[in-house]
């Protein structure tokens, strides 16, 4: 499993960090994400399109992470709009990757303006579930354009992927946009 | 040339596209269809020139004042002062009419002059910077041929350039018109073109910006993805993975 202090390591000398983790340990893997931005004063964004934000929340809650510096962009319920929750955003579709990119600008002034000491952890959880519905291209198109975004305001992006489930292909696009690789 | 004065819309990434904001003194078509967000962007316009000092002038033909104010209220930047104090100024096109009696559905060369001039008296007098006319269609309804509308078109340009504002005028689109406006006119007379679309990808509607011309400026013209946010619009390039063919 990957430890706070390796995410700590990594993000110390990368912006871009793509998270190869075993589906045995994904969801620890992820605790470990999150306790790494909160404990080094980060808001993080986090981009679930793999399980509803509310499992997250849950979880979060039940080991005891603070959540009110998470915000949630959700994209897997497609839905326009299932909570009022003012930490989560819903995304209709996975595939509206234009809209994922503007929430993520939206939370990012919103936070600028809110919580002005605190810098960005963006968490895309994950790779694999935006592979099955975007085509490659279209994908890495995204990763270009979230990066060359992200990178000016200090923000640090984190790529989650499954390492089961991860192609040939996808994991090559992945380095390719990536600083660096950390690898459970 | 390009270094024209500019009015910025205060929509950051449309500023930055426009090379630091539409230059002072044009007028711009905000052509669309429905559902694309023409009047939300009018009235950004409006509402961010208010906060810099900027008053505004709303001629609205297709909702009453009241709606177009509470329509504005989920947003961030909206505050009623603006609107309760006059510093933004919402006229009812049909309040207009009446008050100048023009009932004719078509309009004279004379109605057209009484319709300018009683425009060009409030702008005037009331030291409006920003003006939104929503829609300019509608008016055009009223003037029917390609001279009545090119006239009143020039006129108000007229209007709008001597006095050092900037003006939209919302053109509306049927969905799949060809060309930026419903006679043809209003495109080749205004100074830019802001075109707002919906584009639909594999079952899902984006709202999309585009713009086509802009007169005393160099800018973007490549198409956005547009969405409305709390803190009003905001834009992302268009990826193209999906779009190589069309």
């Amino acid at each position: 499993m990957i430890q706070t202090s390796e995410i700590q390591k990594v993000f110390q000398e990368n912006d871009v960090v793509l998270i190869k983790s075993s589906i045995n340990v994904y969801t620890k893997s992820i605790l470990e994400l999150v306790n790494f931005g909160l404990e080094n004063n980060k808001v993080i964004f986090y981009i679930s399109a793999t399980v509803p934000s509310s499992v997250f929340k849950t979880i979060f809650e039940s080991t005891g992470l603070p959540h009110e510096n998470i915000y949630f962009i959700d994209c897997t319920t497609y839905s326009f709009d299932i909570t009022q929750d003012p930490n989560i955003i819903v995304v209709e579709s996975p595939t509206m990757l234009e809209t994922i990119i503007i929430k993520i600008m939206y939370l990012n002034k919103i936070s600028r303006q809110n919580l002005p000491d605190k810098s960005p952890l963006i968490i895309v959880d994950s790779a694999n579930s935006l592979a099955i519905h975007n085509d490659l291209g279209i994908l890495s198109e995204f990763f270009h354009v979230l990066i060359t975004m992200v990178r000016p305001t200090g923000s640090k992006l984190a790529i989650l992927s499954i390492l089961e489930q991860l192609t040939d292909e996808l994991s090559h696009t992945l380095e390719l946009i990536s600083d660096t690789v950390l690898t459970e | 040339m390009f270094n024209l004065e500019r009015c910025k819309t205060g929509i950051g990434e449309l500023d930055s596209l426009l090379n630091g904001g539409i230059p002072r003194g044009n007028s711009v078509l905000i052509s669309g269809s429905c559902g694309t967000g023409k009047t939300t962007l009018s009235l950004e316009f409006l509402i961010h020139g208010a906060e810099n000092g900027e008053k505004g002038l709303y001629i609205s033909a297709t909702e009453i004042s009241s709606k177009v104010i509470k329509n504005m209220i989920p947003f961030q930047f909206f505050k009623e002062e603006y609107f309760d104090s006059g510093y933004i100024k919402i006229m009812d096109i049909p309040n207009i009419y009446s008050k100048l009696s023009l009932h004719k559905l078509e309009f004279e060369q004379e109605d057209i002059d009484k319709l300018i001039n009683y425009i060009g008296n409030i702008v005037k007098n009331g030291d409006f910077k920003r003006i939104a006319i929503d829609s300019l269609t509608s008016i055009c309804y009223r003037l029917r041929t390609e001279e009545k509308i090119r006239d009143f078109i020039i006129k108000f340009e007229e209007i709008v350039n001597k006095i050092g504002a900037t003006a939209l005028m919302v053109s509306e689109l049927l969905p799949n018109a060809k060309g930026y406006s419903q006679y043809g006119v209003e495109e080749a007379v205004a100074d830019g073109i802001i075109l707002l679309g919906n584009l639909k990808r594999r079952g899902d509607l984006l709202r999309t910006l585009q713009i086509i011309k802009m007169r005393g400026t160099s800018h973007s013209r490549a198409e956005y993805v547009m969405d409305i946010t709390p803190l009003g619009i905001m834009l992302s390039p268009l990826l193209k993975g999906w779009a190589v063919n069309q």
